[in-house]
């Protein structure tokens, strides 16, 4: 890991500190939520299709009911039978209607492992058998398993009532194309006019999924008097609260939901699958505590994974190597439900470059495959491993390096994006500039079918509302609730940002990661906000902290608060001075205890680029790719924590890795999902990476007290990409489906 | 006055211009303005008093949660897209 820069200005901010919840998650104390045990618990098991599509005629609970051990079965007519409406969630919306469908299928089920009841029992072993004493009588229905056959307007209709919607206009006829968007700007015809070299292209992904080690699971209990607890793996506790709200009709007021520690989410743990079921199975139960937990084939089966995708992208440019137009259809699998991310894709396809002709059409389509869920960067990586495939193309047949192509077109502060806005101070000509600059791009690859590329990327980022509150303890310590979920360090990076901004050390504070009922509304840990959003909250906290501690100075003193000045750490008037720990100790004797708490909305969440560089050697005769090297550099903002960014950075290489070479759905004619379990669903192990070295270039981002940018993101976006253009560069072929597994190398060398 | 970009599929109602500018201090207000220059972009923007749920507002590049409540300055700039969400 390096970081570029200046040295750092700040004392704690731009460290290594211990991490606080380091000692608990090494030695096995960190609570998780299947380590819930509660009096008189009992456990839940899961009813889900074997079909992909299929109407239910009839669902007879009767036997399982019955059957010694059980306590309730419950099934969709045990939830209110909502009508179709489209509510806020977040950075999202969800419409509730098929969110409970989800959940439970009423009246039809939509993909092979979609939940049709629940049992809960005296144990696991017992609801799993009496789950097969449910009778359920089915037509099954043809699925429809590909985007662009889905999108046919002849092709079987998954949701009657879902119409093609167009920016507020709905069509006339039942489609399973949810919706049309559009991004146009210039003269498209003229820009390819202008072109000396056009390069046109067509890609296909598969679904792949978030793939977090510890499956989902919910326990709730539900008291005689209304009120409902929920334990849970989430990356969003209030959104757990407000889902099951909507879902069950139960006022938010009477959830408290209490976030476990987590076990990875990359967006796969916003949406809810069992803690309906549990409440409801709680409810029906005597009020007895339920516990459902997932296993892998369940969780590969039945909760989100991100889209399969069909692009088409024809690019053009003149022989200066400036981009002159780009055309791009994009069709993105949704899933059961509408509500996908096409969105994402098509803002991410062009982000890092100027130019002035460009259409963009994003289609968002209905199939039999599970309801999709955010990935890190959602609809991202599909979008760059088209754009960044097709770069590198022209860069190649003009002759120009790819990270020269991509200096010479590359987007800086005020240029104006496809949709339209302008960018603010941006990192990507840094980013490039430093990748240009690595040792390893500047190193010199050799040995038979091996190859080198490059690839870059772009994410939004988000801000969001987030809550936090601290307490001075009499030693010098503080106490900080704060409402994020941490899954990826940021007990620690918040902790840090509390820290500097009151002049002590990272360990001297005590983050903890409040529930529900006992921090301000926070949203989920999503959309690369925690560092910066629920960051400004703890920011705002400290200053709130430091004028009230000023005030206590004051007091002991005998002068006016205004006469407080705050330092380094240290209160001081005139030739007295306290450290923050020395005034913490006297705050019995000038008022008592003192907190204080934020809750914030801030603006101004940067957006992050990256520049990835690997080295790939190809199997001629397998066509298995083997990473050899693999450099990603990206703009952090002000990396607060420098050792968590670099892991960010990593893992995201490593799911990126992953998606690019093994990692896919294989369904069979019937939409049977044929590899749900992590022996079949091939994730990239230790043995198959290299070290991924990761660069750290810091282009403070104006937004931010600190200047952080959020980092989970983006480093997902240009493995596929990078590795492509290196398989192109050794074996010189372009790949143009995912993954470019053993098989697909050798069938494209073969042409 | 602010400048309100206008969507691709909503531009067959701006004859084609992919900007206008309209006078308004809050979003609500220019939405109006642009509702008189352009009948019936309204109700393709907002549901009701509200934008539509899908649709996220940036006024001068930031994604803003008062919606049609953000005041506007003469120089902004608002743009209308589709709600993106991150994992």
């Amino acid at each position: 890991m390096a970081t570029l820069d200046k040295p750092n200005e700040y004392k704690v901010i731009g460290t290594s500190p211990l991490r606080h919840d380091g000692v608990d998650k090494v030695t096995g104390r960190a609570a998780y939520g299947a380590d819930i045990r509660l009096p008189g618990m009992l456990y839940g098991a899961v009813l889900r299709s074997p079909h992909a599509h299929a109407r239910i005629l009839s669902i007879d609970t009767t036997k399982a009911e019955k059957f010694h051990g059980v306590h309730a079965v419950v099934t969709a007519s045990d939830l209110p039978d909502l009508e179709s409406k489209v509510v806020e969630l977040g950075e999202g919306v969800v419409n509730r209607k098929y969110q409970s469908n989800n959940v439970l299928a009423r009246d039809k089920v939509l993909y092979f492992g979609h939940a049709i009841a629940a049992i809960s029992a005296n144990s696991l072993n017992i609801a799993q058998e009496a789950l097969g004493l449910i009778q359920i009588e089915y037509e099954v229905l043809p699925p429809i398993m590909d985007v662009r056959q889905a999108a046919e307007p002849n092709a079987p209709i998954l949701l009657d009532e879902v119409r093609t919607e167009e920016f507020g206009k709905k069509g006339d006829v039942p489609s399973n194309v949810a919706g049309h968007y559009q991004d146009k700007c210039g003269d498209i015809e003229k820009g390819f006019k202008d072109a000396t070299v056009i390069v046109e292209r067509e890609f296909t992904t598969t679904m792949v999924h978030q793939g977090y080690i510890e499956p989902q699971n919910g326990t709730a209990q539900y008291n005689p008097d209304g009120q409902v607890t929920i334990w849970c793996s989430t990356q969003d506790p209030f959104g757990v609260r407000q889902q099951v709200a909507e879902i069950l009709e139960i006022p938010v007021s009477n959830i408290r939901v209490f976030p476990m520690e987590i076990g990875g989410g990359f967006g796969g743990k916003i949406g809810v699958y069992l803690e309906p079921l549990a409440v409801l199975l709680s409810r029906k139960s005597g009020y007895r505590p339920v516990k459902l937990t997932m296993s892998r084939a369940d969780v590969l089966t039945s909760t989100g994974p991100t889209s399969g995708s069909y692009i088409k992208l024809k690019m053009g440019a003149d022989a200066s190597g400036k981009l002159t137009a780009a055309q791009a259809t994009l069709m993105y699998e949704l899933g059961a439900y509408p509500g996908g991310s096409v969105g994402g894709g098509m803002g991410v396809l062009l982000a890092p470059y100027r130019i002035e002709n460009a259409v963009i059409d994003g289609y968002d389509v209905l199939v039999n495959k599970p309801k999709i869920a955010a990935y890190r960067a959602p609809g991202g990586t599909n979008a760059a491993f088209a754009a960044e495939t097709v770069i590198d193309e022209l860069s190649e047949k003009l002759g120009i390096d790819p990270i020269e192509f991509r200096l010479i077109n590359g987007s800086k502060e005020g240029d104006r994006r496809v949709d339209g806005f302008t960018y603010k101070r941006i990192g990507y000509l840094e980013t490039l500039q430093a990748a240009k600059e690595s040792e390893h791009y500047r190193s010199t690859l050799s040995g038979p079918h091996r190859g080198r590329g490059v690839a870059t990327g772009f994410w939004f980022n988000y801000g969001g509302k987030s809550s936090a509150s601290a307490s001075v303890n009499n030693d010098g310590t503080v106490s900080l609730l704060e409402g994020s979920v941490d899954i990826g360090g940021t007990r620690t990076s918040l902790a840090m940002q509390l820290a500097e901004t009151l002049g002590i050390p990272a360990e001297n504070v005590r983050p903890v990661v409040a529930d529900t009922g006992s921090i301000g509304y926070t949203e989920g840990t999503y959309g690369s906000r925690t560092t910066f959003a629920t960051g400004w909250a703890v920011y705002e906290t400290a200053n709130s902290l430091i004028e009230k501690l000023k005030e206590r100075a004051a007091i002991l003193w005998e002068v006016e608060a205004g006469q407080i000045q705050f330092e380094n750490g240290v209160f001081s008037s005139g030739d007295k001075a306290l450290t923050f720990k020395e005034l913490a100790s006297k705050l019995d004797e000038t008022g008592g205890p003192i907190m204080a708490s934020a809750s914030v909305q801030p603006k101004g969440a940067g957006p992050t680029f990256a520049a990835h560089i690997v080295d790939v050697e190809v199997d001629p005769d397998t066509g298995k790719v083997q990473i050899l090297r693999y450099t990603a550099i990206q703009d952090a903002g002000k990396a607060i924590y420098p050792a968590y960014v670099a892991s960010q950075i990593q893992g995201g290489v490593a799911q990126g890795v992953g998606w690019a070479l093994n990692e896919e759905y294989l369904y069979d004619e019937h939409g049977r999902l044929l590899n749900a379990s992590l022996l079949d669903y091939r994730m990239p192990v230790a043995l198959d990476l290299p070290m991924i070295d990761a660069v750290i270039v810091e282009v403070p981002n104006p937004g931010h007290p600190y200047g952080a940018r959020g980092v989970g993101e983006v480093p997902i976006v240009p493995p596929p990409a990078a590795i492509a253009n290196a398989i192109y560069r050794a074996v010189g072929v372009r790949m143009s489906k995912l993954p470019m597994s053993p098989a697909r190398v050798v069938e494209a060398m073969k042409k | 006055m602010p400048t309100l970009w206008i969507p691709a599929p909503l531009r067959d109602l701006t004859q084609g211009k992919s900007s206008v500018t309209v006078s308004g201090s809050t979003v609500r207000e220019a939405i109006e303005n642009l509702e008189v220059q352009c009948p019936g972009i309204k109700e393709r923007l907002c549901e009701g008093d509200r934008i539509r749920p899908n649709i996220s507002v940036l006024v001068d590049g930031h994604v803003t949660h008062l919606k049609i409540r953000e005041r506007l300055e003469e120089t902004s700039e608002v743009h209308f897209v589709i709600a993106i969400s991150g994992g």
